[in-house]
Order: C-alpha cells, then sequence, then structure tokens
C-alpha cells in the first residue's frame, strides 16, 4: 500500500481576514513499509499533514490516494471504515479509554472490526507482550505510567493490523527512557509486522532514529532525506 | 354543657363515618338524607361540607394549587437533568471524538450515548425513589407535626400532624419522566458531536 500526496493544501479560516496556510501545495509519495519522520518547528503544519493523511481532518484542495484511491472523495461512512481497517493511530496524549483495561483496550479496536472475542483476546495479549507489559494486562490506564500507556496505544494502532499507523508527537509526554524504549518497539513492529510509520517529532532522538526524514518547515517540504 | 345550656336531652348527634373519602362525600349525603326522612321535623341533618363550608373550599382548591407546585418541582428537575446530561456527554467529547477516529460508525456512537444516558437515569431516578420511598413511609410513621404553624388547622378540627403518602402511580409518572427527559436530553449535545469532524471534537477543551 502506498500513500501518493498530490498538491495538497490545507487553509484554516479562509474566509477571514487572516487564512492560515498551514500546508502549501505538498506532493509526497511513501511506500509500504518505510518508517518516517517528520520533522519541524511548532506550527509546521505537521499535525495538520497528518490528521489528513489519517483521513480524520479533510483539505482544502489536492489529493491524498492511498494505492490509487483518493480517500478525500470517500463519504463519510466510507471513510470511518477506512480508518478502522487501514489506519492505526497514536496520539500525543495517549487517549485510551480510561474505564478500560490495558487488554480491553486494544481488544477494542479488533471488536470494531468484527473479530471473534477469542481472536481478539489471543492478538491483543500477543502485542501487549511484544512491547512490554505482560504483567499490566489488566491495569486501567490511570495505573499505568505516561511510557506505558503510550505502548498500550501503540499496541491498540497495530491491532487491527492497519497498513500504516500515524503518530503525532507520540513522545511529546514521554522521558528519555521511554521515549528510546517506545521507539524500539515501534521499530520492531515496522520490521516484524512491514506496517509503515509515519511520526511527526521535534526531538533530535527521534529523529535519529528514523529511515527517512522529511523537513517541514511552514507548511512546505523543505528536505527528504534518507539515513 | 346542659346545664349550661339549660336544654335538657340530646341536642346533636355527629356520626364519622369509616370510609370517608376527602370531598367524595356522597355517601355522607345519602346518609343525611334518609336520616332527615326518619327524624323528626324539629331536626336538622347536615354533612361535613355544610357545616364547614370554608374547610370544603379550602380542600377543594388544593388540587389546583398542588399541581402548580409540582409543575414548578417538575420543570426545576427537568433543568437540573438537562444540565447533568449535557455536561456528561459534552465532557466526553475528547473521547468520542477519539473513537470515530480509530473507526466507530457514528450509528454506533450515537446509540452509545443514548445508553450510558439512559443507564444514568435509570440509575438516578431508582436511587431518588428509593430515597424518597423510604423518607415518606418514616415520615407515614412519625407524621411532620406542622405545631405552632397551623394551630388554625386545629380550630377546622383538623389534626396538625400530616402523613405523608405518596401513590405508586406518582413513582412510576416521576421514573419515567426522568428516564425520558435524560433521554432527550442527550439528543442535542450526541448530535453537535457527531457533526464535527474527529480532529475538531479531539482538539475540544475541557
Ligand atoms: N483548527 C485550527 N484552526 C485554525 N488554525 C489552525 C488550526 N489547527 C492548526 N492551525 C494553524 O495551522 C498551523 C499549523 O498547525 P499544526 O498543523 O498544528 O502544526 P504543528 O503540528 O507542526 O505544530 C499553525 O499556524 C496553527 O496555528
Ligand atoms: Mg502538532
Amino acid at each position: 500500500m502506498s500513500i501518493e500526496i498530490r498538491q495538497l493544501s490545507k487553509v484554516y479560516n479562509p474566509e477571514s481576514d487572516f487564512p492560515v496556510h498551514a500546508v502549501k501545495a505538498l506532493d509526497l509519495s511513501i511506500k509500504q513499509g518505510e518508517f518516517v519522520a517528520v520533522m519541524g518547528p511548532s506550527g509546521s503544519g505537521k499535525t495538520t499533514l497528518l490528521n489528513m493523511i489519517g483521513g480524520i481532518d479533510s483539505p482544502t484542495s489536492g489529493a491524498v490516494c492511498i494505492d490509487d484511491n483518493d480517500i478525500c472523495l470517500l463519504d463519510d461512512k466510507a471513510l470511518i471504515a477506512f480508518r478502522r481497517d487501514h489506519v492505526g493511530f497514536i496520539f500525543q496524549d495517549y487517549s485510551l479509554l480510561p474505564v478500560l483495561t490495558a487488554l480491553e483496550n486494544v481488544e477494542f479496536v479488533m471488536q470494531l472490526q468484527g473479530h471473534s472475542e477469542q481472536v481478539c483476546r489471543q492478538r491483543a495479549t500477543e502485542l501487549l507482550n511484544q512491547v512490554g507489559l505482560t504483567d499490566q494486562l489488566h491495569k486501567v490506564p490511570a495505573k499505568l505510567s505516561g511510557g506505558q500507556q503510550q505502548r498500550v496505544a501503540v499496541a491498540r494502532a497495530l491491532a487491527p493490523r492497519p497498513r500504516f499507523v500515524m503518530a503525532d508527537e507520540p513522545t511529546a509526554n514521554l522521558d528519555a527512557k521511554s521515549t528510546s524504549e517506545l521507539l524500539d518497539i515501534m521499530q520492531q513492529l515496522n520490521e516484524k509486522e512491514g506496517t509503515t510509520f509515519i511520526f511527526s517529532t521535534h526531538d533530535q532522538r527521534v529523529i535519529k532514529r528514523a529511515k527517512r526524514v522529511i523537513v517541514f518547515d511552514d507548511g512546505q517540504l523543505v528536505e527528504d532525506k534518507q539515513q | 354543657m346542659s346545664k349550661l345550656a339549660g336544654v335538657k336531652g340530646i341536642h346533636e348527634i355527629a356520626i364519622v363515618l369509616n370510609e370517608s373519602n376527602n370531598m367524595d362525600n356522597h355517601v355522607a349525603k345519602q346518609l343525611a338524607g334518609q336520616l332527615s326522612l326518619l327524624s323528626d321535623s324539629g331536626n336538622r341533618v347536615r354533612d361535613w361540607q355544610q357545616v364547614q363550608p370554608m374547610l370544603a373550599t379550602i380542600i377543594s382548591q388544593m388540587g389546583a394549587s398542588n399541581a402548580v407546585i409540582l409543575i414548578i418541582f417538575v420543570s426545576a428537575m427537568g433543568f437540573g437533568i438537562v444540565n447533568v446530561m449535557l455536561m456528561s456527554v459534552f465532557e466526553r467529547t475528547r473521547e468520542l471524538g477519539m473513537l470515530m477516529a480509530i473507526g466507530m460508525v457514528k450509528g454506533k456512537v450515537f446509540s452509545l450515548i443514548i445508553m450510558e444516558s439512559t443507564l444514568l437515569g435509570v440509575t438516578g431516578a431508582t436511587i431518588g425513589l428509593l430515597a424518597s420511598l423510604m423518607l415518606v413511609t418514616l415520615l407515614g410513621h412519625t407524621g411532620i407535626p406542622l405545631g405552632s404553624m397551623a394551630q388554625g388547622l386545629g380550630a377546622f378540627g383538623v389534626d396538625t400532624t400530616l402523613y405523608p403518602t405518596v401513590s405508586a402511580n406518582e413513582y412510576v409518572a416521576v421514573f419515567v419522566t426522568v428516564v425520558l427527559v435524560s433521554i432527550l436530553a442527550s439528543l442535542y449535545p450526541a448530535r453537535q458531536i457527531l457533526k464535527q469532524r474527529p480532529v475538531d471534537a479531539m482538539s475540544h477543551k475541557h
């Protein structure tokens, strides 16, 4: 599954006196299995870009083509199904459901896809083992540290076997040790499951670990390098 | 008494009926009718509404004033419920936005909100009614002494201790109202949230 972005633009408040051009006529292509960091100062448009690729925000103009299908043309229902089946999300504030345990949080997204209880339980347990939370399966998020919550979020993002995972500043609230552990896990899953990872950051330590770095400034691509 | 008044024999007989039902005293009227036929023409037979016309009027007005008070209480309760429901749904805007983002269809998010509101309404109504049942039963035994506030009532021959009762019908009506208002009150915030794109819902500040 490849992602082709063509002439993608996003303008906030287009009618007002001060329209904000958050993303400007961007062309970009990302292949299956890449491990991409989008880097740039605060306000450069990273979040806006990731939201449009993930299909939770719509562009002002341009196209986001996944395997030659422009997701911007999908109706509401098809777009929700697309996100459910093909996109994993990792949010900066973890966004776990507070009343569910770690295991239930991960199972829940698979249940949305209609998998049997047994299949959900097995895959969720397996993923939580992989992210090193074997002993925390039955704890609610409030009983976990930030790093552990974000690892649950990674497991949740991976559970429905998405083709790509969007992570907007996933390590912004984590300390150095948790950041490094989280990156290890993301890298492992990227290699093992072939899932594409696209994450935004302005943390140099995170950027060093990426295989491809896209430097973004003022809504425009400044640099695109493999490393 | 008879010495004081200088009257010989019995001058007044009061008949207390067992099954008296506030205003509907047709039994008393019937009895009064029959008695006046039987007794001498010099005797008068009157039911209590004729003896105490003022009390009769007060009691007959009570239904209307009760209804007004009930309406005031029910609307105050309604506003309270609407307020709680708006808060309980809107404070979860981010969470609901996240559910839409990770692929929960809007119909499911909607039924989730409605189900939670129903549950909240049923739980609240049950706890409230149980508490009121206990209080009313207790007061039904001990009574509410009106004391000096109601000495005037004593003059009418009315007990100054109230024994409140609430009928089963009234409990059912309150329960149904509470649950219905809860569900209706959650429709508006549910619509507001579902109308948003996931990003906007998720960036919602508390
Ligand atoms: N909902 C919004 N309404 C108006 N302007 C916005 C909104 N979201 C972001 N912006 C603006 O768009 C620009 C890019 O923001 P963002 O994509 O959040 O950048 P980054 O994630 O790199 O910090 C900023 O100037 C920001 O102020
Ligand atoms: Mg951002």
